[in-house]
């Protein structure tokens, strides 16, 4: 039963809600009351639909602090999905607005057609790079994501960096960092100063691997968008209409999961896939060898040692089960087995005994022990269990 | 004629109604307390480092005399089988009069680093099967494996083929290298003993993402658009929530067991070329001699159904059946067709054996 003071807790954040979602509406009807005033007839007027995303993040930065913890993930996934579904949308309602002034009886119409995709793939890519579209976030976010749980560094931390500076030929940067790589060392930290040297080449390698990556997004986009104009130029074909932002979103979505499957399904992604993975592990591996050097300079203990723990640990988990098995060689099931199967041997035995001298030499002692043989513990393959004689099939049903 | 014939204001109601769709839903995720997940009533049997082997309360006067020992994958938990009362093969199992026992791996940590394969199969698989045998007096039992499950069922039956009387396999990957397995395409040029060696345990995370990032438009995204339309029924949005529960919640994976199987199953596809060994032995699939039933999944975009159906070249039976399910990886085990039809099928093919 609930206390007053944890009712009135939970009325509280009751209030809260309401108050969060009362705030919210009331901003969203005017905003939406504001846009049907001045652009139902118009849309690319519409299509400036960045504040109804910007209203979903308000709206989610001031509802975040009230939610259980357990619960924001789901949630933001959730935002996260309106506030793409609003921008593609609002990418969208310029394309559609500029195909719409197209007539498709003119002999230009094609090339106009061809212009208008031009111009969203265009603005896609300049999006893409500025980070505001989403179109193909999910992917990248996933990867960043991932790279958080493996990396001690936060996942997004080669995030801003810009995609072309190390592709550039005569970049002063990476002159400067390679002629850092290449100085030698004489004096007594020229172990450490390697160690550095080799700490940043693996960065930088790792950096690279992953801007091919997030570039390789951008030309999944480019192709989507080409399957997108063939899909529109086959509605227009065909007659067909669609009538509804969700179904075009729904369009966009198949032409987006097709082109990213052309494209990782190719050799080169699986290349800077692999790239990418094994950098960053190479990277890893190497601050981890001069994390344990400073692990083992202050006598704290290291990974290897701990893995070295963890292997004899396993080592000896398996020795004491396999003595556990040597010395008893039956476990309790195994034991409580043998006294039944023990106890069905006498009885049969009371019975033979009074039974004619004759009758009882057809059943020999030493076979009648011989079947007394039991189970013996399911252990290693080594220790396999051999087939059982038809005997065994008939004794009682231990576990019912 | 122009295709999109949307207008202004239509645009404009049905971002507002799929706004008020999107906040009315989370009212709802705000309403539901905590989910359960596999409520189908069961007893732990034995134990044994973080393997559990559970016995599923039969629900039958006489259950099946040769219990169906399950087999999960490592990758995921297996409660996926019991997600809720009407999503649940294990429950349909026991409906059929099967007696149902299932092995939960548990979450490997690093005390786990260095099991392996070896003892995976040879050791926690066969105890396992040792102990359900003993409790009915029986040489054998059958075995259902699913997923990389059913690939260590796999391995187990052509180990030791006289402890199983009847193999069923469920989504099995058996050649890893159809042409369209994306999964494997993945992983032949990744540095898996640097990835090992650097990891220790694999991160469940990192084989989240890869999951994923097979179907990252639909599965990351779309996935969460649609079921907005559905944010209003709770029903329908615990379901989703237990849904995620289980996509998002992996296991790390065994260094040693990832290291050797990414290397000897995946990017040397051995099993079907008899170049994997388990302990000190070969697996040989023509050791299989006893009925397998193979089922895949037609739309499987984990395990392609080339992969699995793969499996009656290499099998040393004559009494192989195969059965190919309408849906995906997940369907199989959760949808309203799996439920119907799954359980029938497994059950109606051991009685005839």
């Amino acid at each position: 039963m609930k206390n007053n003071s944890e009712k009135t807790t939970e009325g509280t954040e009751q209030q809260d809600w309401l108050r969060i979602q009362q705030q919210y509406w009331e901003a969203w009807s005017s905003l939406t009351q504001q846009i049907l005033d001045n652009s139902t007839d118009n849309l690319e007027k519409l299509s400036n639909t960045a504040s109804w995303s910007d209203t979903l993040e308000q709206y989610w930065q001031t509802i975040m602090p009230e939610l259980p913890f357990n619960k924001q993930d789901i949630f933001k996934k959730f935002i996260e999905q309106g506030q793409n579904y609003f921008q593609t949308n609002e990418q969208f309602l310029k394309t559609l607005h500029n195909l719409s002034g197209i007539d498709i009886n003119s002999s230009d119409w094609k090339q106009l057609w061809d212009h208008s995709f031009e111009e969203l793939k265009s603005n896609f890519n300049q999006f893409v790079s500025k980070e505001h579209l989403r179109f193909l976030e999910p992917p990248i976010n996933t990867w960043w994501r991932t790279l958080s749980s493996l990396s001690l560094l936060p996942g997004d931390f080669l995030k801003n960096f810009k995609s072309d500076i190390f592709q550039q030929p005569n970049n002063t940067l990476t002159d400067t960092i390679e002629s850092l790589l290449s100085i030698s060392h004489h004096s007594y930290l020229r172990e450490w100063q390697t160690q550095v040297q080799e700490s940043i080449r693996l960065l930088l390698q790792y950096q690279q691997s992953q801007q091919e990556y997030s570039a390789f997004f951008n030309k999944v986009g480019s192709r989507a968008i080409d399957l997108l104009r063939d899909k529109i130029t086959m509605l227009v074909k065909e007659g067909n209409t669609v009538e509804n932002l969700r179904d075009i979103y729904r369009l966009w979505i198949d032409c987006a999961e097709q082109a990213y499957t052309e494209f990782v399904a190719t050799e080169d992604f699986n290349q800077i896939n692999a790239n990418q993975l094994n950098a960053l592990m190479e990277w890893k591996q190497h601050e981890r060898k001069v994390i344990d050097e400073l692990l083992g300079a202050l006598n704290i203990p290291t990974r290897k040692e701990l893995d070295a723990l963890y292997l004899r640990i396993h080592q000896m988990r398996k020795e004491i089960k396999a003595l556990q098995m040597e010395q008893t060689g039956y476990t309790m099931e195994d034991l409580k087995y043998e006294i039944n199967a023990l106890r069905a041997e006498l009885e049969v035995l009371k019975t033979t005994t009074q039974k004619p001298r004759s009758t009882a030499q057809k059943t020999p002692a030493k076979q009648s022990t011989a079947k007394k043989i039991v189970n013996p513990p399911a252990t290693d393959k080594t220790e396999d269990t051999p087939k059982a004689t038809k005997s065994r099939k008939t004794k009682p049903n231990l576990g019912e | 004629m122009f295709p999109f014939q949307v207008r202004p204001d239509q645009a404009v109601r049905e971002l507002l109604e799929f706004n008020q769709k999107l906040v009315g839903g989370l009212k709802t995720l705000v309403e539901i307390d905590e989910i359960n997940v596999g409520t189908t009533p069961k007893e732990i049997v034995y134990q044994e480092d973080k393997v559990i082997l559970y016995r599923y309360k039969p629900i039958v006067d006489k259950p099946n005399t040769t219990p169906i020992l399950i087999i999960y994958a490592l990758v995921n938990r297996p409660y996926m089988l019991d997600l809720e009362e009407n999503r649940s093969l294990i429950k349909g199992l026991l409906e059929t009069g099967q007696n149902v026992y299932l092995i939960d791996w548990g979450y490997p940590d690093s005390l786990d680093r260095y099991v392996t394969l070896n003892d995976y199969i040879n050791c926690y698989i066969h105890r396992c099967v040792g102990i359900v045998c003993k409790r009915y007096g029986i040489n054998e039992i059958n075995l259902l494996g699913i997923c990389q499950g059913g690939t260590f069922s796999l391995c187990y039956s052509a180990l030791h083929p006289e402890k199983v009387k009847n193999l069923i396999t469920m989504v099995t990957p058996v050649d890893f290298k159809t042409p369209n397995n994306l999964l494997s395409q993945w992983v032949q040029k990744i540095d898996i003993d640097l990835l090992v060696d650097t990891m220790g345990n694999i991160p469940g995370e990192l084989l989240n993402w890869t999951f994923l990032s097979l179907k990252p438009f639909r599965l990351t995204g779309q996935k969460y658009l649609d079921m907005i339309d559905d944010l209003d029924n709770i029903e329908a949005a615990k379901t989703f929530l237990r849904m995620e529960k289980w996509i998002f919640d992996s296991p790390d994976q065994a260094g040693e067991t990832f290291r050797q199987f990414m290397k000897d199953f995946f990017q040397k596809n051995g099993l079907i070329k008899n170049k994997v060994i388990i302990g000190k032995e070969k697996v040989d699939l023509a050791n299989i001699t006893m009925p397998v039933l193979n089922i895949y999944a037609t739309e499987d975009h984990l395990v392609p159904p080339d992969s699995s159906k793969a499996l009656q070249h290499y099998v040393g039976t004559q009494d192989y059946t195969e059965l190919a399910f309408q849906g995906g990886h997940i369907g199989i085990y959760v949808s309203s067709r799996a439920q119907k039809q799954v359980p029938s099928a497994i059950n109606n093919w051991l009685v005839t054996r």
